[in-house]
C-alpha cells in the first residue's frame, strides 16, 4: 500500500470515528434532556409535612387511594379537603381560602402532575405498593419532611437500570412486557 | 470385575432416560407453570361484519391511514379481514377471515431482528417494543403472513379521537414496526384485578379478554391459556374443525380457526 493511501485511510478513520462521537454524544444530549425534569408551577403552596406530622398524622394513602386499587395514585378532589377540614378557615395563609374558591366555583384543584414516565412505560402502584410492599419513600423521597409543593419531579433517578436491578433483586419478571406498553 | 459391555450399555440407557423422564417432569408439573395465550377464531361463526377490525383499532391507538395512504398500502390493520376465494367460476365461494398476529411459537420475524426489538415474551406473545425498533422492516418481510406494519408517515389522530386514546397503549412514532400484542395491556390488568382479589386468573376472566373477541357479536373470537388443557381455547384448538393458516411453514401459530369445510391453501 502506497504512502498516500494509507494517510487517506488514516483520515477516513478519524472522520469516521470523529462522526460517532459525535453521534453519540448528540444522542447523549438528548437522552439527559429527556430524563430532566420538568418544573411545574402549583396552584397552591401545598405543605406535606404539616399534614403527615404527628398532629394530623394523614398517611400517603389516605389522600392518593389509588395506590391500594390501580396503576394511579390518584389525587383527592377539592370536596375531600373541604369535608376533612378546610369547610373553616384553617392556619394563617392566606392562599389557603382559594380551597374555598375551588369548591365553591365547582372546579378541581388544577395540580400539576411532576412526576411522570415516559409514554411507552407502564407503572402499576398496587403492584409496587400492595404486592411489592414497597414503601413511598423508596421512589418518592421522605414526603412527610417536604414543606415547600412538589414543583420538580422526585422520582426523576428513575431510569430503566434502576426499576431492572430491583426487579432482578426481589426477584420479579424482567420481561419486556411487565412495564413497557 | 470389569463391567461387561452390556451392563454399561444398559446403564447408560437407564440414565439417559431418567435425564429424560427429569426433564419433562420439570416441564409438566413445574409450580406456577407457564401460559400461553392463544386464539381460536370460529370461521363458520363469523359474518365478517369487522367490528373486530375497529374495536382492535380503538383499543390500540392504531392510526387511521386515510384515503391518502390506503392506495400506496401503507395503511396500518393489528387486525384485518382477509377475503379468500375459494372454487372455480360459477361456484366461487369468499371466505372471510379476520386475521390478528399469528404469534407463531417459532416465530421468524423473531429471529430476523437485529436488535432485540421483537421477541417472544415468557407466555408466547410475540411482541414488539417500539423504542428499540430501528425501522429496518426485515421482520415484515420475513412474517409469513403479513402480519406486521410500518410507520411510513408519523402517526397523526384528528382532534376529536385524541380524547379516546388508550393510556394503556403507548401511541408508536415515525419509523418503527408495529403488530397485535395480544392486548396485553388488558391481559396485565386482569392480572393485577386477580391479585387484588387474592385469586388466580380463571378461564372465565380471559375467554373474551382481547378487544376482537369482546367486540365480536358472534362471539366467534375465543382467548385463553393454550397450556391449560382445560381452558376454553384448549379445547376448541382440539376440534376437528380447527387448522392453522400456512402449517406447513413450521411457525407453530397460536391462533387456531375452525371450520367445518376442509381448508386447501
Amino acid at each position: 500500500m502506497s504512502t498516500r493511501n494509507r494517510n487517506r485511510l488514516v483520515v477516513a478513520g478519524f472522520a469516521a470515528l470523529a462522526l460517532f462521537a459525535g453521534g453519540a454524544a448528540f444522542a447523549y444530549s438528548r437522552y439527559k434532556a429527556f430524563m430532566a425534569p420538568v418544573p411545574v408551577t402549583q396552584p397552591l403552596p401545598f405543605n406535606h409535612k404539616h399534614h403527615m406530622d404527628e398532629k394530623l398524622g394523614l398517611t400517603c394513602d389516605a389522600c392518593h387511594k389509588g395506590v391500594n386499587e390501580g396503576p394511579h395514585a390518584g389525587i383527592p378532589s377539592v370536596n375531600t379537603c373541604i369535608k376533612l377540614c378546610h369547610t373553616d378557615p384553617q392556619g394563617t395563609n392566606p392562599e389557603e381560602a382559594k380551597i374555598r374558591e375551588y369548591a365553591a366555583k365547582g372546579e378541581a384543584i388544577p395540580w400539576q402532575q411532576a412526576n411522570r414516565l415516559p409514554g411507552h412505560v407502564y407503572f402499576s402502584h398496587v403492584g409496587h405498593v400492595k404486592f411489592g410492599k414497597m414503601e413511598c419513600k423508596e421512589c418518592h423521597g421522605d414526603m412527610k419532611e417536604r414543606t415547600e409543593p412538589v414543583l420538580l419531579s422526585t422520582t426523576h433517578r428513575l431510569d430503566m437500570d434502576t426499576c431492572m436491578e430491583c426487579h432482578k433483586e426481589k426477584g420479579v419478571s424482567n420481561d419486556c412486557l411487565q412495564c413497557h406498553k | 470385575m470389569n463391567p461387561t459391555r452390556r451392563e454399561v450399555l444398559k446403564d447408560m440407557a437407564v440414565t439417559v432416560g431418567a435425564v429424560a423422564l427429569a426433564a419433562s417432569g420439570v416441564e409438566a408439573s413445574a409450580p406456577g407453570k407457564k401460559r400461553k395465550w392463544g386464539m381460536a377464531i370460529d370461521l363458520d361463526r363469523c359474518t365478517a361484519c369487522q367490528a373486530c377490525v375497529v374495536a382492535c383499532r380503538v383499543e390500540n391507538n392504531v392510526p387511521v391511514a386515510g384515503p391518502s395512504e390506503i392506495p400506496a398500502d401503507r395503511g396500518i390493520f393489528w387486525m384485518d379481514m382477509l377475503a379468500i376465494q375459494e372454487g372455480e367460476h360459477p361456484e366461487v365461494r369468499t371466505q372471510y377471515i379476520p386475521t390478528p398476529c399469528n404469534h407463531c411459537d417459532n416465530a421468524p420475524c423473531v429471529k430476523v431482528c437485529p436488535v432485540g426489538a421483537t421477541f417472544q415474551n415468557e407466555e408466547g406473545i410475540v411482541a414488539q417494543i417500539w423504542g428499540r425498533c430501528i425501522g429496518c422492516r426485515y421482520c415484515t418481510t420475513a412474517c409469513p403472513y403479513s402480519r406486521r406494519y410500518f410507520n411510513w408517515t408519523t402517526p397523526t389522530f384528528a382532534e376529536s379521537m385524541k380524547a379516546q386514546l388508550n393510556p394503556d397503549v403507548a401511541t408508536r412514532p415515525r419509523g418503527v414496526v408495529e403488530k397485535c400484542t395480544l392486548c396485553h395491556q388488558r391481559i396485565r390488568g386482569v392480572k393485577d384485578k386477580a391479585r387484588n382479589e387474592g385469586r388466580e386468573i380463571e378461564d372465565a376472566d380471559v375467554v373474551h379478554l382481547t378487544a376482537c373477541s369482546q367486540a365480536c357479536p358472534a362471539e366467534a373470537i375465543t382467548f385463553g391459556d393454550m397450556a391449560d388443557n382445560d381452558s376454553t381455547v384448549s379445547e376448541l384448538a382440539r376440534s376437528p374443525r380447527a387448522f392453522r393458516l400456512l402449517e406447513e411453514l413450521g411457525t407453530h401459530p397460536k391462533v387456531v380457526y375452525l371450520r367445518e369445510a376442509k381448508w386447501k391453501e
